[in-house]
């Protein structure tokens, strides 16, 4: 089974500890929500996770191989890293965006293949994106961006996804849509990490969450014993309303905590 | 499901019929560059069939000497210089992600003609041809390493033109100071008119000495093609679509000081041709920083012998220098460029 392994994982800048002693272990088969306050150290966890941060201390195994001896190619067919933001410098067209996850399949002079195009097609109608194929990039709305930049991580077909706040700026049809797609990946045996910001869908969706709080990890679980008044009150100050719907948890960030409500 | 663009023609097969067609154009241009001349007449009557036999009976020697001596060495400087110019503007637009780099803009040119203008300063050129190539390459070199550490990892269009400027105006006054210092008048003249730009009165030792380096630099930068599309995703993409982005900066700013500062080195600085080929081109190819880099090159080498042509075109008198030239039709190009990414910049 696909896992991602880190042991005493630190990374500092600038004197700034960013990660302390993070020892965490991701495998596939569960969706997996990284969720904590801003500047918790959550995108700096997936980056390292990445292989996008390479001066940290302790060590991160993926695949039970050190991250720094994976071939820069080789891990690119694994694990793909969808980044925040979805940066897209030229008005490329969405197809020829999603093209570009097959970078590391493809050779200095080889075209694309059949199965590069089987790809781009499958990813493209994944996120119901046919119909703006066709489009720029830069003149999509926020929602379709995320979710075009979400079919570029799936034209790679790596087993491992990586996704920091995919559902970001995403109306809730969309939201409902990608995280269900995460969840399905994550079933079908991808491993699939995401940072998430909404508390609520990381109830409903993640199998497991880790909490995360000045770089350190403070609990770790299933959403319903994470997600309790405990936690988010001592890491976000706040107050949740939990319940159950249909037998599902459903936690909703309620108020803040009486400390700062005076 | 319907049909998706990515069964339609890629746009590896419109940069490959572009370039084609490119090839074509500047094959007529070529031919017609040779055929044009001043002196002697023109020779179109007997192109282009008589002069590839360079029969002397029927071609007569002085006209053979003109067209081999001459025209073949000036036209050939012309296609390397706009070669590598455009080439050098559409991999640098792609690796800075800014459409407004070039190596003029950008302050290359400037840096390399300081470069030049040193080793003419301290008479090293006397000693070997070499040397001032030797110099246009390692000034290029400098001035894109400075603009790197200028700029930063997320160059804005602000930023870029800033560092741009700063590095241009650190190069001119430089390049003033070595003229001002200059031994002699006639030694400043010579100066001053080589940093105008042309490809008039060169010969075929120019061609030698920055043609190996031209090479060099295109193959440096045409490997790069595949990283410079990841780099649209950003350098983070990039480095998880499994490229080595610190190498493929290295490769591009290498290849580019080898390019840019042989072209100076050997005919001046000539702007503009890396900011506008690649700019009119780069919609014909769906914006796709590596299916741009061939048409670019060849775009660049049909554009600056067209300029070379129309300096020879024009009415008798003192030639006007292409680098005049480029700059005249260039310069307000980049005005308008500025004002449609105006909104962008404030």
């Amino acid at each position: 089974m696909i896992a991602l392994e880190t042991k005493g994982l630190s990374l500092r800048k600038k004197d700034k500890t960013l990660l302390d002693d993070v020892s965490v272990s991701v495998t596939a088969g569960k969706l997996v929500g990284l969720i904590g306050p801003n500047g918790a150290g959550k995108t700096t966890l997936l980056k390292t996770l990445s292989g996008l941060e390479k001066d940290y201390e302790g060590s991160v195994l993926f695949k039970g191989i050190n991250l720094a001896d994976w071939k820069p190619r080789s891990l690119a067919r694994e694990l793909a890293y969808l980044p925040q933001g979805h940066e897209v410098h030229w008005p490329i067209t969405v197809a020829k965006m999603v093209e570009l996850g097959r970078l590391p399949h493809g050779g200095f002079l080889r075209s694309l293949d059949e199965q590069d195009k089987v790809a781009i097609r499958k990813s493209i109608s994944e996120l119901s994106l046919e119909h703006l194929a066709d489009q720029p990039f830069n003149r999509l709305s926020g929602g379709e961006r995320a979710r075009a930049a979400l079919a570029r991580v799936l034209a790679t077909e790596a087993r491992t996804i990586l996704a920091d706040e995919p559902v970001a700026a995403l109306d809730p049809f969309h939201q409902l849509q990608v995280m269900t797609i995460l969840r399905d990946l994550a079933r079908k045996g991808y491993l699939v990490c995401t940072v998430l910001h909404d508390l609520p869908l990381a109830a409903r969706y993640c199998d497991r969450l880790i909490l995360m709080n000045r770089g350190k990890i403070v609990a770790d679980g299933a959403p319903r014993n994470i997600l309790n008044t405990e936690n988010l009150g001592r890491v976000f100050d706040i107050v949740p309303f939990n319940t159950e719907v249909d037998g599902d948890f459903l936690s909703l960030p309620w108020s803040l905590c009486s400390s700062k409500q005076a | 499901m319907s049909v998706l663009p990515v069964s339609r023609m890629s746009e590896r097969t419109v940069s490959g019929v572009l370039s084609l067609a490119l090839l074509g154009v500047l094959a007529g241009l070529f031919f017609f560059s040779l055929s044009l001349g001043r002196v002697g007449g023109p020779l179109v009557d007997s192109l282009p069939w008589d002069f590839l036999y360079l029969d002397p009976d029927v071609f007569g020697e002085t006209n053979r000497l003109i067209l081999v001596e001459v025209r073949l060495p000036r036209t050939l400087l012309a296609v390397m210089t706009g070669l590598s110019l455009g080439l050098s503007g559409a991999v640098l637009q792609g690796l800075f992600r800014n459409p407004l780099a070039d190596p003029g803009i950008i302050g290359t040119s400037s840096t390399a003609s300081l470069g030049a203008v040193v080793v003419l300063y301290f008479s090293l050129a006397e000693y070997s041809n070499l040397a001032l190539t030797a110099g246009g390459v390692a000034g290029a070199l400098l001035g894109l390493v400075g603009l790197y550490i200028l700029t930063g990892k997320k160059p804005g269009t602000t930023g870029f033109i800033l560092a741009g400027v700063a590095l241009s105006s650190l190069a001119v006054a430089m390049t003033s100071l070595a003229l001002s210092l200059a031994p002699s008048p006639f030694a400043t003249l010579e100066i001053l008119f080589w940093m105008m730009g042309s490809v008039a009165d060169r010969t075929f030792t120019h061609v030698w000495i920055a043609l190996p380096l031209m090479i060099t630099g295109w193959l440096l930068l045409l490997g790069a093609g595949r990283g410079v599309d990841a780099l649209c995703l950003g350098e983070e993409s990039a480095t998880n679509l499994g490229f080595n982005v610190p190498n493929i900066r290295a490769r591009i700013i290498l290849g580019c000081a080898l390019c840019v500062g042989a072209a100076v080195s050997v005919t001046g600085a000539i702007g503009f041709i890396g900011l506008v080929v690649p700019h009119i081109l780069r919609p014909l190819v769906g914006f796709q920083p590596r299916a741009l880099l061939v048409p670019a090159g060849i775009g660049g080498a049909c554009l600056l012998l067209l300029a070379d042509i129309a300096v020879r075109l024009m009415p008798p008198g003192p030639e006007l220098k292409l680098g005049v030239l480029t700059a005249l039709v260039g310069a307000p190009f980049f005005f308008w460029l500025l004002v449609r990414y105006r909104r962008e910049m404030l």
